[in-house]
C-alpha cells in the first residue's frame, strides 16, 4: 500500500514538475522572441512567426536561457550577430532617439500650433467688438431703430448687402426685445444687460456700413479716375465673389476626380501570379508581367500557369517559365507538358540528366504525347548524344498524327540523327539547337558554321563562338552562343535567342558568327575568327545557311 | 514677413532633411557587425563522413557559403562556385558549404547535379547560420588566415566578385561594406 502511494507521488511528481518548471521558461523565452524580429519574414517577430528559422531562434533563446544567461545577454547575443535590425523596438540611443520622441514632439507641436491659430482668431473677433460705444451712435441707433416702420419684407431683406442686413436684423431685435419686455417676458435686469449687448452691435453694424459705403464713394472716384483699387482694402465682411477662381476650383476638382476614377479602374488589376505587378507593365514600364490581358484570373490557375510559362519560354524568359511549370507540377505532378516543357529548360541549362528524367515521367504517363517524344527526342540528340534513342523517340512521333510541316521537321531532324549514327562516334558534336514548340519553323533561321580551308587542318581551334543576327546594321537582334564548339557546328537561331526585348525574329537579317578566344561577347580581336553567311541577307526561315570562319588581322 | 519666412525654415528645413535622409537610405539593408569580427567557430557533420571544424582550417582563407537546395540564386551560383573552388584548392583556399533549412536527400541531390567537390556540412538546428547572422541564402562568408571575416556577400555570387574577394582576404584586406548580389531568397 505504502509503495502504490509513492509510485503514485513520484508519477505525480514526474508529470507534475515539468509543466511547473518549463512554464515560467516558456513565458521567458516568448518574452523575448516577441522582442526579436524574425529575419525571413515580413514584420513578425521570432514569437509569432512559423518560419523554420524562428524555430531555430527560440529554441537558442531557450538555450541561453537554460544556460542561466539574462534577457539583456541573450539580446546582446543576437545584436551582435544581426545589428540593432533584430530588435522590433529600437533602442534608445543615438539617432534612434527621433522615433521615440518624434511622435510626442509633433503632438505638441501640432497642438500648439493649434493653439496659436486658435487664440489668433479669438482676438480678431474681440478687436471688432470695441469696449464702450459712442453715446452719439447709441442714441442714433435708438431713434434709428424706433423710427424704422416694422420688421423688413424677406424680398427686401434678402436683397441688401451683407452689413445693411445685419444693421436691419439687430434693429428688429432691438424692437422684439422692447416688445417682449412690455409682454413682461424679461426681468428689467436682463432687458437691460441684452438691449445694451444689441445696441453695441447695432451701432458697431452701422459704423460698418458707413465704412463701407465710404469706401464705395472712394472706390467710384478712383475707378472714375481709371485707377485699380488697391488691394486689401475691401470692405470687411463683403468679400467680392470671384467666379473665374470658383469655377477653375471646381473644373479641376471634378476633372481631379474623373482622372482617379478612370485612370486607377483601368491601370490596378489583381495580381495573377506572385510575379506580377499590380499594374501590369501601364505604370512600371516594366514589360510583360508574366500575364497576358486575354486571360481571365477566374480561368483555371493550371491552364494559365501553362500559358504564362509556354509565353515565359518564348520570350526567353526561362527562369520564369520554369516557375510556372513547376507551379503545374505541383498542382499535378506528371503533367505531360509542363514536364516536357521543363525538360527542355532543364537542357538548355546543361542538366541531361534532370532533363532526361523529366521527359522520362512525362513518357510514363503519356507514351503516345507528341511534345514529350519530340522533347525525348531532343535530349537524347543533343544533350545525351544518344542518337540512336533519338532516332527511336521521333520515329515513335511520326506515327502520332502531325501537321505537315511539324512531319517534315521531323523527318529531317531523323534524317541528320541517322547519319550521325552512320558516322559513328567520330562525328562532331552537334550544337544546341532547340526549336521552341514542336516544329515547323519558319521562325528560326538553319546552318552551320564551318572553318576556313587555312584553319581546317589545325583542328577545332578553342574559345566560344557567337552566332550574331541583326537587321540592316543596328544592334544584335539574336545571339546563339555556343561553348567550345566542334566544327563544323550546326547552329539553329530563333525567337529564344531574340536579345532585344519586344524584338520579333522575322523579316531578313544579315548573319555573322565570330569565335572569340577570350569567351566574351563584344568585337572581334585579333586572332579571333569571324566570318558572315554565303548570302546576306538570310530571310528567317532558311535552312542551310552556310558561315565559313576566318582569321581576322 | 521675415518672421515667417524664419520660422518656416526652422519647421521645415529640419522635417524635410529628416524625410531626405530617410528616402536615401535602403530600408532592406540589414549591414552586419560581423565584418572585420572574428568568425564564429563552429564544428558541423559533412555530408560525406566526417566533421569539419571552422578552428582546424586556421591558415588558411575560408570561403563559407550558406545555401539551401530550394533556393534559386544559389542554384545561379553554384556553377562558378564550384569553379572558382577548382581554382583556387591549392593556393591555400578552403570551400565550405553549410546547407540550413533543407531536407537531407534534396541537398545531396542538389550537390550531385551541380557536381559539388568541396566539402559541404549541414546545419540542421540553424545554430551556425544565426552565429552569423545568416537571415536570406545564400549567404557567404569569407575568412582570413587569421580568422577573420573580410567580406560578406548577400545573393548569388558571380565569378568576378568571388576572384577579387578571395584575393583581397588572401592579402588579409576587409571589404568596408558587404556586398549584395543580383537577388536574394528568404523563406
Amino acid at each position: 500500500m505504502l509503495a502504490l502511494v509513492l509510485v503514485a507521488l513520484v508519477i505525480s511528481a514526474l508529470a507534475g514538475s515539468p509543466a511547473e518548471s518549463q512554464t515560467p521558461l516558456d513565458d521567458r523565452v516568448r518574452e523575448i522572441a516577441a522582442g526579436l524580429r524574425c529575419p525571413v519574414c515580413q514584420n513578425l517577430s521570432v514569437a509569432d512567426s512559423p518560419s523554420e528559422m524562428a524555430q531555430q531562434m527560440r529554441a537558442v533563446v531557450r538555450e541561453r536561457l537554460e544556460a542561466g544567461q539574462s534577457r539583456q545577454e541573450v539580446e546582446a547575443y543576437f545584436l551582435s550577430k544581426y545589428g540593432d535590425w533584430i530588435l522590433l523596438a529600437p533602442r534608445r540611443r543615438g539617432f534612434n532617439l527621433v522615433l521615440w520622441i518624434g511622435p510626442f514632439a509633433g503632438a505638441a507641436l501640432g497642438l500648439l500650433v493649434a493653439a496659436y491659430f486658435v487664440r489668433r482668431w479669438a482676438g480678431r473677433r474681440a478687436a471688432v467688438r470695441p469696449g464702450a460705444p459712442d453715446p452719439a451712435l447709441l442714441e442714433r441707433v435708438r431713434s434709428e431703430a424706433a423710427a424704422d416702420a416694422g420688421p423688413v419684407p424677406p424680398e427686401v431683406f434678402a436683397s441688401l448687402p451683407p452689413l445693411e442686413r445685419e444693421r436691419a436684423r439687430l434693429y428688429e431685435a432691438l424692437r422684439e426685445l422692447a416688445f417682449d419686455r412690455r409682454a413682461g417676458k424679461l426681468s428689467s435686469e436682463d432687458y437691460e444687460a441684452m438691449r445694451a449687448d444689441y445696441e453695441a452691435r447695432a451701432a458697431q453694424a452701422l459704423l460698418d456700413v458707413e465704412a463701407g459705403q465710404a469706401r464705395e464713394r472712394a472706390g467710384d472716384r478712383r475707378r472714375a479716375r481709371g485707377e485699380e483699387p488697391a488691394t486689401g482694402t475691401a470692405p470687411v465682411g463683403a468679400r467680392r465673389p470671384r467666379p473665374l477662381r470658383t469655377a477653375l476650383a471646381g473644373g479641376f476638382v471634378l476633372a481631379f476626380g474623373v482622372a482617379i476614377g478612370v485612370f486607377l479602374t483601368q491601370a490596378i488589376r489583381p495580381r495573377a501570379s506572385s510575379m506580377d505587378s499590380m499594374t501590369g507593365d501601364f505604370l512600371t514600364g516594366t514589360g510583360p508581367g508574366g500575364v497576358s490581358p486575354t486571360l481571365s484570373f477566374q480561368g483555371n490557375a493550371l491552364e494559365r500557369d501553362l500559358e504564362e510559362g509556354r509565353a515565359a519560354f518564348d520570350r526567353g524568359d526561362f527562369r520564369m517559365a520554369a516557375d510556372h511549370f513547376k507551379r503545374v507540377l505541383a498542382v499535378e505532378a506528371d503533367h505531360p507538358l509542363a514536364l516536357s516543357s521543363l525538360a527542355l529548360i532543364l537542357a538548355r541549362g546543361g542538366h541531361a540528366e534532370a532533363a532526361q528524367q523529366a521527359v522520362e515521367r512525362a513518357l510514363a504517363r503519356a507514351p503516345d504525347h507528341s511534345f514529350a517524344l519530340w522533347v525525348n527526342g531532343l535530349v537524347l540528340y543533343e544533350a545525351r548524344r544518344d542518337y540512336a534513342g533519338a532516332i527511336r523517340a521521333w520515329e515513335a512521333l511520326l506515327e502520332q498524327p502531325l501537321a505537315p510541316e511539324d512531319a517534315r521537321t521531323v523527318t529531317e531532324m531523323l534524317a541528320d540523327a541517322r547519319r550521325r549514327l552512320d558516322s559513328g562516334a567520330m562525328a562532331a558534336a552537334p550544337s544546341v539547337p532547340v526549336p521552341v514548340r514542336s516544329a515547323g519553323d519558319s521562325r528560326r533561321v538553319v546552318g552551320a558554321v564551318v572553318l576556313g580551308d587555312s584553319l581546317r587542318a589545325a583542328g577545332s581551334p578553342a574559345g566560344t563562338l557567337f552566332v550574331i543576327a541583326r537587321r540592316g546594321g543596328g544592334p544584335p537582334l539574336a545571339v546563339k552562343r555556343i561553348v567550345s564548339p566542334q566544327f563544323p557546328v550546326q547552329f539553329s537561331l530563333g525567337p529564344e535567342d531574340v536579345m532585344v526585348q519586344g524584338g520579333e525574329f522575322r523579316g531578313e537579317v544579315t548573319l555573322l558568327a565570330r569565335l572569340k578566344r577570350d569567351g566574351r561577347a563584344g568585337p572581334a580581336s585579333p586572332g579571333d575568327l569571324e566570318g558572315v553567311a554565303e548570302r546576306n541577307p538570310v530571310p528567317v526561315g532558311t535552312t542551310g545557311v552556310r558561315i565559313t570562319l576566318e582569321t581576322v588581322r | 514677413m521675415w518672421r515667417r519666412l524664419v520660422l518656416f525654415v526652422v519647421v521645415a528645413v529640419p522635417f524635410l532633411s529628416l524625410l531626405g535622409y530617410g528616402f536615401t537610405r535602403d530600408a532592406k539593408e540589414i549591414p552586419s557587425p560581423l565584418i572585420a569580427r572574428a568568425a564564429p567557430p563552429f564544428t558541423l557533420p559533412r555530408f560525406d563522413d566526417g566533421a569539419i571544424a571552422l578552428e582546424s582550417q586556421r591558415g588558411k582563407v575560408v570561403f563559407l557559403n550558406f545555401w539551401a537546395s530550394w533556393c534559386v540564386p544559389c542554384r545561379a551560383e553554384a556553377p562558378a562556385l564550384e569553379r572558382a573552388w577548382l581554382g583556387y584548392r591549392d593556393r591555400g583556399v578552403v570551400f565550405v558549404g553549410v546547407n540550413i533549412q533543407d531536407k537531407d536527400e534534396d541537398a545531396r541531390a542538389f550537390l550531385r547535379e551541380f557536381r559539388i567537390t568541396y566539402p559541404n556540412v549541414r546545419d540542421d538546428a540553424g545554430k551556425a547560420a544565426i552565429d552569423y547572422g545568416v537571415w536570406g541564402i545564400p549567404e557567404t562568408f569569407i575568412i582570413d588566415r587569421d580568422g577573420r571575416i573580410t567580406y560578406k556577400h548577400v545573393g548569388a555570387l558571380g565569378r568576378a566578385t568571388i576572384t577579387a574577394k578571395i584575393e583581397e582576404a588572401l592579402r588579409g584586406v576587409v571589404s568596408a561594406s558587404e556586398g549584395r548580389g543580383e537577388y536574394g531568397a528568404t523563406r
